[in-house]
């Protein structure tokens, strides 16, 4: 199955400033896709050139088979939009706000009346709905918009930076809402700065630096294509010095230190600079098991999302 | 929730149908009617139009005279009559233009402009549903000041004709000067300037012609005295030209042509044709100038709508 979301060699330029250049992703649908990259890299350009509100200077993107650049009303049909931030009109009740909306996508009476329910129910706001739009918190806001990207049932969501300015409580909702959304079958496609948020619900990521897509997948194969040297930590009960000598001569193992813990047990801890592949991993922890090395702790110091994206996008702070 | 298909918009629709269905007309009357401007609008627009009627009639009251006679009571209804309309007309130019000038610019401003782009909305449907709801509010803004305007029927004087000339002129007024305001909203991205930018157009419109009007008729006399010792033109074809120039002049200005079509009224007792007599006795006759107002407005408002619509069209580059 071709993939919901495809951009090929995307490019935009602001007079001399280029803010995407020759940009590549793919997005399957039913993924949570995270769009990770520093202030200026290039993401909201490149989610306002999938919502069909920008056009770009090159390539081009798909939506659901649809052209952003020649078939715009048929993108526009399949897609949610959420801005970063978005207004809201003054004078109209939760309720009349979906309905414009539904309205706005062609809906009939009936349908709206009966989507404004279900959309209030899943967004948690069947009490609000006769509250006027601007009396409401800027969470119950965020989460009055997520409900208008879904009016008119679409299979992608693009979201620009949906818990940004959120408590952690109306954070934590929007995340959950997300997951929802992803259960019920449609593609969420959103930027963020909120490294945890991606980590907790994210099924792939994408980092985008200066406009540059550099690196695409899952926390587990970009945590993998990063790692140069593997960190592993061995605590051992006694015969310290044997099992030092025993990983030294192992192949891949680049160096081992041992600290004396400063505690009543007294044990020693292995610090192993180590290269290889999980299953050499393996062996490594056999050949001490079958050497009788009294071990309490083994482990492998794992990278988390923000040393990752540090690590990517360095450049751009040298 | 089950799967929506989207509704293809239909092709065919009348227009009470298609207003209905407007979502932009039907959110921007709802929120014009919930506000406190639309109340204050009317109110001031009463007051307006009942101070000015009641200071003529109690100027006239003031006249023993004035009820002996039907003829004297005709006059004074057809005065009252032309006040009333006169005065919507100015209030009408203004209001028009000032309550479409935020249609679009203000969707901007909000940052709710984009949402809309991303909906299946034709910018066709949006700058037409903003229109309609800007036409709609000032034509309510006009019937409340038929009660005030009917006043001069208990007079007489004023004919059914003269009724439907002026209900087309201030019909049309609206119209135009709605789509003035729309375009410089759609054009410009901030209301203030687009204001600005209307109100100078529309003072122009009202004020500036007929004094343009006034220098140009005054060069003209001048290029007629001379004849063709000048110009190339014998004397008949630059007096020819003078009228036609001045007939445009007077007819594109909402007060020159109002007061043009009042006189022809009064004087000519024709509605459709006002005939002018050059020096040498030949009598030449051109449209009306309310005539020639309604189509050049009509023009020129089908031009600012389709301007409009092509800059809300605009992608951003």
């Amino acid at each position: 199955m071709p993939p919901i979301i495809e951009i090929k060699d995307l490019s935009k330029k602001y007079g001399k400033r280029t803010a995407v250049n020759q940009l590549n992703l793919a997005v399957e649908a039913g993924e949570i896709f995270g769009f990770v990259g520093p202030n200026g890299a290039g993401k909201t350009t490149t989610l306002r050139i999938l919502a069909t509100l920008l056009r770009a200077n090159g390539g081009e993107a798909f939506i659901a088979g649809h052209s952003v650049r020649k078939a715009p009303r048929g993108v526009r049909g399949v897609i949610g939009y959420m801005p970063d931030s978005f207004g809201i009109y003054h004078d109209m009740r939760v309720w009349e706000y979906l309905d414009f909306f539904g309205a706005c996508y062609h809906l009939r009476e009936g349908e709206r009346k009966r989507l404004v329910n279900d959309l209030l129910e899943l967004v948690d706001m069947t009490p609000r709905r006769d509250e006027m739009v601007d009396k409401l918190s800027r969470g119950m806001q965020q989460r009055l918009g997520l409900a208008r990207t879904l009016i008119h049932d679409p299979q992608v969501l693009i979201l620009d930076e949906p818990a940004s300015g959120l408590d952690p409580r109306a954070r934590v909702e929007i995340r959950e809402l997300l997951v929802e959304l992803a259960r019920m079958g449609k593609t969420v496609f959103f930027s963020t700065h909120i490294l945890a948020d991606v980590a907790e619900i994210c099924t792939r990521v994408g980092i985008i630096e200066a406009g540059r897509i550099v690196a695409t997948g899952t926390l587990d194969e970009l945590q993998r294509g990063l790692a140069t040297q593997r960190a592993v930590h061995i605590s051992v009960l006694d015969r310290a010095t044997e099992a030092q000598e025993f990983l030294s001569a192992l192949p891949g193992v680049g160096g081992v230190e041992a600290h004396v813990e400063q505690n009543q047990q007294q044990r020693t801890r292995l610090e192993v600079k180590f290269t290889g592949d999980d299953a050499a991993l393996s062996a490594m922890l056999s050949g001490l098991t079958a050497r009788s090395i009294p071990i309490v702790h083994f482990s492998e110091d794992s990278q988390n999302l923000e040393d990752i994206f540090m690590q990517l996008t360095k450049s751009s702070l040298d | 929730m089950s799967a929506i298909p989207v509704q293809p918009t239909p092709i065919r629709r009348t227009f009470g149908e298609w207003l209905r269905r407007n979502p932009i007309t039907l959110k921007e009357m709802r929120s014009r009617m919930r506000g406190r401007r639309a109340f204050a609008v009317l109110t001031v627009n009463a007051l307006l139009l009942g101070g000015l009627v009641s200071l003529i009639y109690m100027t006239y009251a003031a006249n023993t005279q004035t009820f002996n006679s039907p003829s004297n009571l005709q006059s004074l209804g057809k005065l009252i009559f032309a006040t009333a309309v006169g005065m919507q007309l100015l209030i009408t130019c203004f209001t028009s233009s000032s309550s479409a000038v935020g249609a679009i610019s203000s969707e901007r401003e909000r940052q709710t402009f984009e949402l809309l782009r991303t909906t299946l909305l034709p910018a066709r449907s949006l700058v037409l549903g903003k229109l309609a709801a800007a036409v709609l509010f000032n034509l309510l803004v006009i019937l409340s000041a038929i009660p005030i305007a009917s006043l001069s029927f208990f007079f007489g004087g004023v004919t059914l004709e003269e009724i439907a000339i002026a209900s087309v002129f201030l019909i049309v007024t609206a119209l135009a000067f709605s789509s003035i305001g729309l375009f410089f909203s759609s054009l410009l991205r901030r209301t203030s300037q687009a204001t600005a930018v209307s109100t100078v157009v529309t003072l122009i419109l009202l004020f500036g012609i007929p004094v343009f009007m006034l220098i140009i008729q005054g060069l003209l006399s001048t290029m007629t005295y001379y004849g063709g010792s000048r110009t190339g033109m014998t004397s008949v074809e630059a007096e020819l030209t003078r009228n036609f120039v001045i007939w445009l002049l007077i007819s594109i200005s909402p007060i020159s042509a109002g007061v043009a079509t009042l006189a022809l009224l009064l004087e000519n007792k024709t509605a459709l044709s006002m005939t002018l007599t050059l020096s040498n006795g030949t009598s030449v006759s051109y449209p009306a100038p309310w005539i020639a107002y309604t189509v050049v407005y009509l023009l020129l408002s089908v031009l600012l709508i389709a301007l409009s619509v092509r800059a809300v069209k605009r992608v951003d580059k």
